[in-house]
């Protein structure tokens, strides 16, 4: 709501002569502005905050320093969350390098921190509108927002339009997957999971989402060497080996590895080095269950089907 | 009268002769005659010297004092002689002398009595000066004489005693005695030769008395004495006699006698030249000539009359005469006789002359221009050796400028073409004749020059102007010039105006062509020469201007601004329209070669001695604009922080001039284009404060407004508009409410709380054109107030937007509040409130057809509480009350049911699927509830299994009913991309309900990280994919 009100408070839009030349609405940018912005833009990446850090110091650069710097400080601001800081920053880069945009996104980073929401959209708009046209950073920080706000059905739109601009932007390509998938809506969610995985092979969420997709399909043999994947990134889940386990078994009918999957499970839960919920009720008795698996397949199982399961899950 | 005076001459000539031929020696007087003879340096002394006036009348004091003293010596002598020889012979000699004495002893005492007022002779003699008396010495020679004549009656010169009494008589004007001693001398000594000198002097007394017959008579007598001195005098006052008595032609004819006379003893010769009257009887001739006869004969008349003597002098007077009576035809006719019949007279010169002056008076100019060319064509066919050549050519020369002055002067007055040629053509002559360099001349050739000009003959008129400063003659007729003559000291005017005309006239000669360059030269030579000689002239200045101002119009600027500024910047320069019009092109000039800064420097130092206030209006005005373009060539030359600070010092400094706004917004241009936008924009914002109605005062205002927003400044963006709004007040309300908008987001908190106040304001102003707000801009206006406000989390101002919005009845705003109100009191737990709030939601479900999401959630907030009622009611009941239970359990259900349905079809898909889901819950509640009723432990087995059979008939179709509406939740969720989750939950309590083996994992959705901007460094985890570089780029 907030987002629709403001949407209209733009000076462009009512003064004749903008570079738009006209009414300035999203989605309607000025060439121009994206020629003056272009030097600001490149060799600019996207880290990820939770994983990532700029390395750089957050007090403010010098005064003769470059837009690069600047760009690092408020980065680094934004990192530590050091809110007052980085409105300095921002404040003096939207002044100082004014055909770029990184002025106007950080003010809304940290207005979207202090809760004025209004704000945070309108200085991300005009991020775009100085960028002259649509930014990733922009349109997932959006999402970011919309997604606390309002809830992800708003947020996903934004998300989607942050991938169209940056196909392999993992992180919004792994929340767009994360969402389709838990609404059920499947084909969408797999599509997302392995544009992941294209771009990071070793996600473990998206090895394991679109591995939980491919069980619910019945596509074993693609769910056996995603769950495998995923285990080898997270040995210590326990629902995952319990999941490649029941795919051995029910769907590639190898009971063999299912068996050596279980028991591998039990040892690594036996020195604590895999915890969780096993089953669907996470009631499952796991000796019990082996040992069912043995008596069916005969003592000699356990031993003959050991190493080459052991080789297959790496 | 000059013939008179010689009369009185000759009568005391007549005297001194009478005493001498009666032996009277002076002896008296040649005493002091004989020193003076002797004492050469006295004589010497009392010379007099030609020019020394005082000197001479001195000489002259001393002379008469010196001959005063002999005769004081002689008078006291005689007074011993008479004393001595008193009754004697002697004694009557003595008397005789002694009158006589008297008589020289008079014209002494006349000297004095002359020399009254003389300074020198009464400073030297004032006793002698005071006491003088002429006529009481002449009385005592009458007295004596009269002694003489009564006491010595056979005196011996008793004739001359009589005659010297009359004549002593006439000296003190008493006629009648004198008139009665003469004929005393006429009765008593009829013969002494004395007689016709009584005659004549009685003819004198009578003619006087204008007796002329009377006195005709005695002239007459004269005639007797042929042979006497004064018989042509006696002639000739008889022929005036006669001429006064009307008789001209007797007159004629003794004047003729008298003419004849001359001729006879000229012919006779023997030194008689003083009885000669020809030239004075030919002359009054001329007088009684032409009272009688015709002009036409009179040539030939005089000519015959004058025999041997030149008779032109007396045709001449003949000529004045008819002159003097105005009678010029006669004039002419004289004139002209004279020209045909003595051509050769030596005043043939003079006759030209008047015929000359006759046609002037006659107004006949071309004639008298004619004859002036005859005249010189006269004198020029003279031989040079000839006496009269001299006098001819100088008479052409003086007529010719005479003439031509009047000509000239005549022009002045009529305008005449012709006589404006007339007069040329007469200076030209004197100009070519002219002989001496000198003033005369200079005159005429400023007079030709002057004349030239009026004719429009101006670079003839510039060089004629030009040789009155440098005169020359032509050198084969003229004599060299002996003295260099040097107009400019002896008329200092007429060289600096002669100077000046030659400026003028060569000014004019060019007129409106181009200026040559060698006018140009002649134009500065003149001017030179002028300002050499008159610095300080009337036209010094207009000549310098002049000079610099060719300059100018030939382009050639660097000649012409010296000469400009030295007229515009001298001391003495006020307030003289030149000097002002030299400022001004010097100015120009420094505009011309874009020298602006001395341009502003020059206006400025012009405005220290501006005259008056229009001056200073205008070289300010100048000044500005010139120091504007100053900065305007500094802004070329890229030196635009100098620039910057020049428009900022100008426009700060001309603050009421209309070119400041113009720099204030340069300088901000400029500063928007060097890259500092926010100086500029700074600029800008304070244009309407600064410059309050300035031309681009919207624009500069627009220009800072962008900047500020597109700087992320709002804060200052605002304010611009505010300034904006009261610039374009056909925009007012728009510019208020964009303003009003930014406060909101400027990141101030008060900013924000200042723009939820303005917002909830202005829903209650006019629009600009006075009209009310249309109730979609009011929810426009309050619904961003509204946004604001919980924002700011300020229940004061939430509770004040509300209380706009309820009270104008805006929707869906006022049925949210509504909703919201009830599903916070619902999750309160107060269901009657909640129910009542959502009644009333429900009810204006038509109104809210774009929003049905509001009464969807209504009506789902009452199914919920029905759903509570069906919850709560329980079905424990004795065994003959189930049925009742069972029915009250059913109906709640259905209620429940109904209301759900009813949330579920009014369009809202969040409000559908949480409906289906609800219902499907309820569903699965209540076969679920029905299959756990038990009844009592000791109602027999049979009824126990015939209940049970009973309750799994009604049970079952519920489940079915409750996955079916599972099901359908899923599905709708799934359709809805609610993307909350909520399809997955109801997926896997399906697949639970389905007991499938292995249900739908939950699945976690991560929680969306931070992104930052940043440089990829090596080493560095990137997000960007594991193979390190993006496929498709990855620049943002």
């Amino acid at each position: 709501m907030i987002r629709s009100i403001v949407a209209l408070a733009f000076l462009c839009s009512l003064v004749a002569g903008c570079a738009s030349g006209g009414g300035f609405g999203r989605g309607d940018f000025d060439a121009k502005a994206a020629e003056r912005a272009k030097p600001y833009l490149e060799g600019v990446r996207m880290l990820d905050a939770s994983t990532d850090g700029t390395g750089a110091s957050c007090a403010e650069p010098k005064a003769d320093a470059d837009w690069r710097a600047w760009l690092r400080a408020g980065s680094s601001c934004m990192h530590r969350e050091d809110w007052s800081s980085l409105d300095r920053i921002a404040t003096t880069m939207a002044s100082r390098f004014a055909d770029a945009p990184w002025g106007a996104y950080f003010t809304a980073v940290v207005a979207a921190a202090r809760g004025d929401e209004s704000r945070a959209y309108w200085m991300l708009d005009l991020a775009e509108k100085k960028a002259g046209g649509p930014m990733a950073i922009v349109r997932f920080e959006r999402a970011r927002m919309l997604e606390k706000a309002e809830g992800p059905a708003r947020a996903v739109k934004e998300m989607k339009e942050a991938v169209r601009l940056d196909p392999h932007l993992v992180p919004a390509l792994l929340w767009l997957a994360q969402v389709h998938h838990r609404d059920q809506l499947v084909s969408d969610a797999r599509v997302y999971y392995r544009a992941v995985l294209e771009n990071k092979g070793d996600n473990y969420a998206a090895l394991r989402g679109l591995g939980d997709i491919e069980v619910d399909a019945k596509n074993g043999k693609e769910a056996v060497e995603l769950l495998a994947r995923a285990i080898r990134q997270r040995p210590d889940v326990a629902e995952i080996r319990w999941k490649l386990a029941y795919t051995f078994e029910n769907l590639t009918k190898e009971p063999q590895m299912a068996l050596q999957t279980l028991r591998d499970l039990k040892s690594a839960m036996d020195r604590g080095r895999a915890r969780g919920r096993i089953g669907a009720d996470g009631t499952v008795d796991l000796a019990q269950k082996i040992k069912s698996l043995e008596q069916s397949l005969g003592k000699n199982g356990k031993t003959e089907q050991r190493e080459p399961a052991q080789k297959k899950g790496g | 009268m000059k013939f008179l005076r010689r009369l009185s001459s000759y009568a005391t000539f007549a005297v001194a002769a009478f005493a001498t031929s009666f032996g009277l020696d002076l002896c008296l007087v040649e005493p002091a005659l004989a020193a003076r003879k002797q004492d050469k340096s006295i004589e010497d002394e009392l010379k007099l010297t030609a020019g020394d006036e005082t000197g001479n009348e001195v000489k002259a004091m001393k002379t008469e004092i010196l001959v005063m003293r002999s005769e004081k010596k002689a008078l006291e002598q005689l007074e011993k002689l008479k004393i001595r020889h008193k009754g004697t012979r002697m004694e009557a000699e003595i008397l005789f002398r002694l009158g006589e004495i008297h008589m020289r002893r008079a014209r002494t005492e006349r000297f004095f009595e002359i020399h009254r007022d003389s300074t020198q002779v009464v400073r030297f003699a004032p006793e002698m000066v005071k006491n003088a008396s002429e006529v009481a010495e002449i009385r005592r020679a009458i007295k004596i004489y009269l002694d003489l004549a009564e006491r010595f009656p056979r005196f011996r010169a008793l004739d001359a005693v009589t005659f010297n009494t009359a004549y002593a008589y006439q000296q003190v004007g008493d006629d009648k005695n004198a008139e009665t001693q003469f004929k005393l001398v006429l009765s008593r000594h009829a013969g002494s030769p004395l007689v016709p000198d009584a005659l004549l002097s009685l003819g004198e007394i009578n003619y006087a008395r204008r007796q002329f017959p009377v006195a005709l008579e005695y002239f007459g007598k004269i005639k007797a004495f042929p042979e006497a001195r004064v018989f042509p005098f006696g002639l000739y006052k008889g022929a005036w006699c006669r001429y006064n008595m009307q008789d001209e032609a007797a007159g004629i004819t003794l004047l003729e006698a008298v003419i004849e006379f001359g001729h006879e003893r000229a012919e006779r010769g023997g030194g008689m030249a003083k009885l000669d009257l020809r030239k004075e009887a030919l002359g009054d001739l001329a007088l009684f000539y032409s009272e009688v006869r015709r002009p036409e004969f009179a040539v030939e008349y005089f000519t015959a009359q004058a025999r041997d003597l030149d008779a032109v002098p007396f045709i001449l007077r003949l000529v004045e005469i008819y002159k003097r009576h105005s009678k010029y035809s006669e004039v002419d006719v004289v004139l002209r006789g004279i020209l045909a019949k003595a051509p050769q007279s030596g005043m043939i010169a003079s006759v030209h002359e008047e015929l000359i002056w006759n046609a002037d008076r006659l107004k006949r100019r071309d004639v008298a221009a004619k004859q002036l060319v005859e005249l010189e064509r006269t004198c020029r066919d003279m031989d040079s050796d000839q006496a009269e050549k001299k006098d001819c050519d100088a008479k052409v020369v003086s007529i010719s400028k005479t003439l031509g002055a009047r000509l000239h002067a005549f022009w002045k007055k009529e305008k005449s073409d012709e006589l404006a040629d007339l007069a040329l053509q007469t200076y030209e002559i004197n100009l070519k004749n002219a002989t001496i360099i000198g003033h005369e001349l200079a005159q005429v050739r400023y007079a030709y020059a002057d004349l030239l000009f009026a004719r429009g003959r101006f670079r003839e008129s510039s060089t004629n102007y030009e040789m009155v400063n440098a005169l020359t003659v032509n050198s084969s007729r003229r004599a060299p010039a002996s003295a260099k003559f040097e107009l400019m000291q002896v008329d200092p005017k007429l060289a600096v105006d002669a100077n000046y005309g030659a400026v003028v006239a060569l000014e004019k000669a060019v007129g409106d062509r181009h200026w040559s360059d060698t006018d140009e030269a002649a134009f500065t030579r003149l001017a030179d020469l002028y300002l050499k000689r008159a610095p300080k002239g009337p036209y010094a200045l207009d000549l310098r201007f002049k000079k610099a101002f060719i300059a100018y119009e030939k382009e050639n600027y660097d000649k012409a601004a010296p000469g400009f500024k030295a007229i515009g910047w001298a001391p003495e320069a006020d307030a003289n329209p030149k000097v002002l019009k030299a400022q001004d092109l010097y100015l120009d000039i420094l505009n011309i070669k874009r020298d602006y800064t001395a341009l502003k420097e020059a206006a400025y130092a012009l405005l220290a001695r501006a005259p008056e206030k229009s001056r200073e209006d205008h070289l300010t005005k100048i000044r500005r604009e010139a120091w504007f373009a100053e900065i305007g060539e500094i802004e070329v030359k890229g030196d635009h922080a100098k620039a910057v600070a020049m428009y900022r010092s100008f426009a700060t400094e001309n603050r009421s001039n209309e070119l400041a706004p113009r720099a204030w917004w340069n300088a901000s241009q400029i500063l928007f284009k060097t890259g500092d936008a926010k100086a500029g924009a700074d600029m800008c914002a304070q244009m309407n404060s600064m410059f309050p109605g300035a031309s681009n005062a919207k624009d500069c205002l627009s220009q800072a407004a962008k900047t500020f927003e597109a700087m992320a400044r709002l804060d200052l963006a605002a304010k611009v508009l505010l300034s904006l709004a009261d610039v374009e007040i056909e925009k007012k309300q728009q510019w208020r409410e964009l303003a009003t908008d930014f406060l909101g987001l400027s990141g101030s908190r008060d900013s924000k709380l200042q723009a939820v106040q303005t917002l909830v304001k202005m829903v209650d102003e006019k629009d600009e054109k006075g009209t009310e707000r249309k109730a979609e801009a009011k929810t426009k206006l309050l619904e961003k107030a509204w946004a604001f406000a919980r924002e700011l989390r300020d229940a004061k101002l939430m509770t004040l937007v509300r209380g706009k919005i309820e009270l104008l009845g805006i929707e869906p705003a006022m049925s949210r509040f509504a909703v919201e109100e009830a599903e916070a009191a619902y999750a309160a737990g107060d269901a009657a409130k909640a129910f009542a709030l959502s009644k009333k939601i429900v009810g204006r479900e038509s109104k809210l057809a774009n929003d049905k999401a509001l009464p969807a959630r209504a009506r789902f907030i009452q199914a919920r509480i029905l759903e509570d009622e069906y919850r709560a009611q329980s079905v424990k009941a004795r065994v003959e009350r189930i049925g009742t239970v069972l029915a009250l359990k059913t109906e709640r259900l259905e209620k429940a049911q109904k209301a759900y349905q009813s949330a579920a079809r009014i369009g809202d898909g969040a409000v559908g699927i949480q409906s289906w889901a609800r219902l499907a819950d309820l569903y699965l509640d209540y076969a679920k509830t029905v299959k756990a009723m038990t009844l009592p432990a000791d109602v027999p087995e049979a009824d126990q299994k015939t209940f049970k059979a009973e309750v799994e008939q009604i049970a079952l179709p519920m489940e079915e009913k409750g996955i079916e509406a599972l099901n359908q939740a899923v599905e709708a969720a799934k359709k809805s991309a609610r993307f909350d989750g909520l399809a997955g939950d109801l997926q896997e309590k399906l697949d639970r309900l389905n007991l499938k083996p292995q249900p739908a994992m939950k699945v976690e959705v991560e929680k969306i990280p931070r992104l930052l901007p940043g440089f990829e460094k090596r080493g560095a985890a990137s997000i960007l994919g594991w193979r390190g570089e993006p496929k498709n780029g990855g620049d943002l």
